[in-house]
């Protein structure tokens, strides 16, 4: 989630970075150290993971890195120091997350959750070519923030240079590098426990905006460990006496989308357009839901209710034209 | 399946959205009762199972699990998962706890899609005069996840 709300908001959301700085960063420097912590496990993660794209693509937006690092820096000493281009003109969005996640919660028992890390897990698509961008969709991830920068990944030079000219500069020079051509072949989105829904939504919108693609679906179980901090032990101390950690495994997807085809056989995969085709061939196995739907339609008329017909006229004329390539 | 909308319009009761939502009062002068249709499930095959978030965990995945083992007539070699909305979740971890306790014996194909769903906006008037039904449609995401044990290599 970080990393692609950090990417994003280093060009994309100018206005959300301002409020997030000011509340965050600028006046209040009795953010707690469970802020600190947040921060800290999390710009790590987002190094590693901004670490790897760059390599991949060789095409840095320098706004992107440039909130990043900052925030890196003023919450954890010790984090990788990485060239500031821009370093003053993108405010981190981190510190409005962090703030937001050490208000206490209430209902659960006198704990707060104070930092959650993912357990590193190979690949699920084993040989997937460098240069695929690797969107990790966390539970707060805005589906705007990460629609944004993926179809202008995506979608080439074309739409990359158009986001470039309305954001104002944000964008750096970094996108002018002649790396990508016509845009990226490949896009994998992943996300675990509650991400995984945003995740599946993610992998849809871009399939019916991008048509054509090839998907790939991977499930699988991933560990996530948890601090969960008493609130008794005074909050802003810092590392007190009454922390828990706990394991977790929660369930994880990873949608691979690709322009190119990819292994039928394998698995999971889904060829481009198959939102009606899917129902069609499950129509066509199924020969008991034609007496379903046929018992349904024969009760239709004694529902109580008035704007049950309706319901389930829908629900029968939808059912119609799908049956009808099957028959 | 036998319900012909979700159970649970939101809100009930004309009293609780007052009270709880002013701003909707100043928007329009006529409230509305929210009822969701409920989405069409296509297919019902034997082996077709729907996960929502009501039913317990377990007893869904003791369900599946008989499926897959087949209670002396023989279980079937597949069995769909369906999950939409928030009940993907639970979609995954069923079908992700059937492949751990068969000991590898399973596979995963998961599919994704998306599913239209409509929603009713019926006024709360008493007068029956003001406003007429609105209908909305939004999407949502799904997941089919086929759990199946794989056919020899022969074929």
């Amino acid at each position: 989630m970080i990393a692609g709300f950090g990417t994003i908001n280093g060009h994309v959301g100018g206005i959300q970075c301002q409020v997030a700085g000011s509340s965050g960063l600028l006046p209040a420097p009795q953010v707690t150290a469970q802020a600190t912590a947040e921060l800290g496990i999390h710009s790590n993660l987002c190094l590693h993971f901004q670490g790897q794209r760059y390599v991949a693509n060789a095409a840095p937006t320098s706004g992107a890195v440039g909130g990043v690092t900052v925030s890196a820096v003023s919450s954890l000493p010790t984090a990788p120091q990485m060239p500031l281009p821009q370093a003053p003109a993108v405010p981190p969005p981190q510190p409005m997350m962090a703030t937001a996640t050490a208000a206490p919660k209430p209902g659960q028992g006198g704990f707060r959750k104070v930092c959650r890390t993912e357990e590193a897990s190979p690949c699920p698509f084993p040989g997937l070519a460098p240069g695929v961008l690797h969107m990790r969709v966390k539970e707060g991830s805005k589906i705007r923030n990460l629609m944004g920068f993926a179809m202008a990944r995506m979608q080439g030079p074309s739409g990359a240079t158009a986001v470039e000219v309305g954001r104002g500069g944000a964008f750096g020079g970094g996108t002018g590098t002649p790396g990508s051509s016509a845009g990226l072949r490949q896009v994998v989105f992943c996300g675990s426990g509650r991400a995984v829904t945003k995740t599946i939504t993610c992998a849809e919108i871009m399939k019916r905006k991008l048509g054509g693609l090839h998907q790939l679906t991977k499930l699988c179980y991933k560990g996530v460990r948890e601090v969960w901090e008493s609130q008794d032990a005074g909050g802003s101390g810092g590392g007190g006496g009454g922390e828990v950690t706990v394991h977790r495994t929660v369930p994880s997807v990873s949608i691979l989308l690709s322009k190119d085809p990819l292994d039928p056989r394998e698995p999971g995969y889904q060829p481009p357009e198959t939102l009606t085709s899917l129902w069609a061939e499950r129509e066509e196995q199924s020969p008991p839901a034609h007496t379903a739907a046929a018992k349904r339609a024969m009760l239709e008329p004694h529902a109580p209710h008035s704007s049950q017909p309706s319901a389930k006229r829908l629900c029968v004329g939808a059912g119609v034209p799908l049956r009808c390539p099957a028959d | 399946m036998a319900e012909p909308r979700s159970p649970a319009p939101v809100p009930p009761n004309p009293a609780s959205l007052s009270s709880e939502g002013p701003m909707a009062v100043e928007m329009d002068p006529v409230e509305y009762t929210l009822r969701k249709r409920l989405p069409r499930k296509l297919p019902k095959r034997r082996n077709d199972v729907y996960v929502n978030m009501k039913t317990d965990f377990k007893a869904q995945l003791a369900r599946c699990q008989k499926l897959l083992d087949g209670g002396g007539a023989g279980g079937h070699r597949e069995i769909c998962i369906h999950g939409l909305g928030l009940a993907i979740n639970r979609a995954i971890n069923i079908a992700l706890q059937l492949q751990a306790s068969s000991q590898g014996a399973l596979q995963l194909a998961a599919n994704t899609s998306t599913v239209e769903l409509v929603d009713d906006l019926e006024p709360e008037d008493p007068d029956g005069e003001a406003g007429e039904p609105i209908t909305r449609t939004r999407n949502n995401s799904a997941i089919h996840i086929k759990v199946f044990y794989p056919a020899p290599q022969s074929s």
